[in-house]
């Protein structure tokens, strides 16, 4: 059986007129407030006084230590004698022993573990490092490096000041040596700076796949371009400095940033430019340039004077004229094939040589002689030939080298080079058909282009020589002319021969031999 | 010490640099054997405390003698950048000839295709 509780409350009061009076309903933290002061704390009330005694005892204690503390601290009178620490109990004692062992061993572990860190981050770093170090050491074996006393970085000064003592440092010889992400060596150049730069930046993505080595020989090659460049500039420097100077010889007809235009001599225009794209037949020119300053730096003091680009323009000018005078040498050369050209260095900038060979066929006497050669020589604008004569029959028979050659020796001018050049062949020819006509003992008259044989009755009949430098099948030509001596008003024979060779007319001055014979 | 291999002076201070690790690595071995709860073994100790006195000790002889010929060197004394400037140039000289020669070879060539040409014919 359960019985439900009634509903019912206890009143508290009932007044008079009826109306009930309940007790105030009691909120929630109000009924647990009462069910908490029903309980009995008289046990752990006792036990927390004490701990409140024993504190405010501590605590009463505390303060009178603090304020003989403050006292002998104020006070330079009063000093401690000395303070001694109850003795501690062998528990105490051996507790602390094992918590300073503790703390021993925490220490120890620690530290080794610091050092166990310490020695592989070094390792990592030394790794690092060396591959920089490497190739910086590598770089000093070449290139001046520096160490700044800023930051602790390096630079490479590429500036030379024993030499151009007139020229300032470009901005280009501070060179910032810089650590790439993988900590390796790394050189990189504002993007205009070198006027003859081919090759582009170091870059990340060109670093993966190259080698240490690859990539130090890659940084040697970027410093070796603006090495150059830096000389460069200093060219273009003293070009610019002595064009504007009367007395260099040139005249300066157009300027342009990194340009300048000159004229030299008669009709010749050059350029001299610092851009990258140089046109080939441009290329000796420049290096001749580039080395004569660089000879001359040697040169200290002012006595240079304009002498640099004065000579610069005068063996420029003659190096033109010599590649005309060749090209007509050439030309009569090629369209006569018995003749050879060789070319002879001179060593001289302003100074070209070249000579002839006419090779003639070996006949039974002529064993020494069997050339005859023809000597061009230019010197600046100035064309000289030097042609070789016949030999002397009897400084032959003396066996003697002088006397052997007459020489012929003359000055032209570069239109009539190739006549003279022909003329002068073709008089060799002359003689020395006229010297084989001897050894078989017939008498010739020789004149300049022209062998002449006597016939009976005053007939003669002549091999004569006809020279064109335009003639495209070939330059000299011969004639056989027979002229009736008495009447030669009326006689006069020609016959065209052509272009002979040399044995062909050896032979045809055989078959005059024995006409006349 | 440095075997005659390592002559240059910068794998000398490289060197230097290993032993300075190994050193560390050793004085860590060291502290964590002190830090053996069973204690350290007398021998272990021994045996690394000497190895880290006979690294430390190679360490002083070869900087010593690193520092002392440093302080030999002049800096840039031969400077070559003038006959850098020479060598280049002659590069260029060697190329241009070298590109000539080129050029004369396939003249050369051309001619002697030339006569086979019409040799054929």
């Amino acid at each position: 059986i359960s019985l439900d509780k009634l509903p019912v409350r206890a009143l508290d009061a009932i007044e008079e007129n009826g109306v009930e009076r309940y007790p105030h309903e009691l909120s929630y933290d109000e009924k647990r407030v009462s069910l908490i002061r029903r309980i009995d704390f008289a046990w752990a009330l006792w036990q927390w006084q004490s701990m409140v005694e024993n504190l405010q005892l501590a605590h009463q204690e505390l303060s009178v230590i603090i304020d003989l503390i403050n006292t002998v601290e104020a006070n330079d009178a009063v000093t401690v004698a000395g303070m001694t620490r109850p003795k501690p109990l062998p528990n105490e004692v051996l507790s602390d022993l094992a918590v300073s062992a503790a703390t021993k061993l925490q220490c120890y572990r620690h530290l080794g573990k610091y050092f166990k860190q310490s020695a592989k981050a070094l390792e990592q770093q030394i790794a690092r490092e060396a591959r920089f170090y490497g190739a910086l050491i590598r770089l000093q074996q070449n290139w001046k490096v520096k160490r700044q006393r800023s930051n602790e970085g390096f630079t490479i000064d590429l500036f030379d000041n024993s030499l151009y003592d007139s020229a300032r440092p470009s901005s280009l010889s501070v060179i910032h040596i810089e650590h790439d992400s993988a900590g390796m060596l790394a050189i990189n150049l504002p993007s205009n700076s070198c006027h003859s730069l081919h090759f582009g930046f170091l870059g990340d993505s060109q670093k993966e796949s190259m080698s240490d080595d690859e990539s130090v020989k890659e940084t040697h090659l970027l410093l070796r371009e603006v090495h150059q460049s830096i000389f460069n500039d200093q060219v273009f420097d003293m070009v610019n400095r002595e064009a504007f100077n009367q007395s260099a010889g040139v005249n300066v007809t157009g300027i342009r940033e990194n340009y300048l235009q000159l004229s030299i001599g008669q009709g010749t225009s050059l350029f001299i430019s610092l851009v990258p794209s140089s046109k080939p037949n441009r290329i000796s020119c420049e290096i001749y340039l580039q080395q004569i300053v660089h000879e001359h730096a040697f040169i200290k003091g002012k006595d240079r004077g304009s002498g640099l680009l004065g000579h610069f323009s005068l063996s420029l000018a003659h190096r033109i004229f010599s590649n005309r005078v060749l090209m007509k040498l050439e030309n009569v050369v090629c369209r006569v094939p018995y003749l050879h050209l060789m070319t002879h260095p001179t060593w001289h900038s302003r100074t070209s040589s070249w000579t002839i060979f006419m090779k003639v066929p070996q006949s039974i006497l002529h064993v020494e002689k069997s050339q005859f050669r023809t000597k061009v020589v230019v010197n600046d604008d100035r064309i000289n030939v030097e042609g070789e004569g016949a030999p002397n029959v009897v400084g032959l028979f003396k066996r003697s080298s002088e006397d052997i050659c007459s020489v012929n020796k003359y000055d032209c001018d570069l239109a009539d080079l190739p006549v003279i050049i022909l003329q002068q062949v073709a008089s060799q020819v002359i003689r020395w058909l006229h010297e084989e006509a001897l050894m078989v003992g017939i008498k010739t008259n020789r004149d300049f282009l022209c062998l002449t044989f006597e016939l009976e009755q005053g007939e003669t009949v002549s091999l004569v020589a006809h020279v064109d430098p335009e003639d495209i099948q070939g330059c000299i030509s011969w004639w056989l002319v027979m002229e009736d001596g008495e009447d030669w008003k009326l006689q006069m024979d020609r016959k065209f021969l052509g272009h002979l060779s040399l044995d062909v007319l050896y032979s045809t001055l055989m078959d005059l031999v024995s006409l006349c014979g | 010490m440095d075997s005659p291999t390592q002559n240059t002076s910068l794998q000398r201070l490289q060197n230097v640099e290993k032993r300075i690790v190994r050193v560390l690595e050793l004085a860590g071995g060291v502290m964590d054997e002190l830090a053996n709860p069973t204690g350290p073994r007398k021998e272990f100790i021994n045996n690394h405390c000497r190895e880290f006195m006979k690294m430390i000790k190679d360490i002083q002889v070869t900087l010593r003698d690193e520092i002392k010929s440093a302080c030999e060197y002049r800096p840039f004394e031969k400077c070559d950048y003038s006959s850098r400037i020479s060598n280049e140039i002659c590069c260029k000289k060697l190329e241009y000839v070298l590109s000539q020669l080129d050029a004369m070879k396939q003249t050369i060539d051309e001619y002697q295709g030339e006569d086979v040409h019409y040799s054929l014919e």
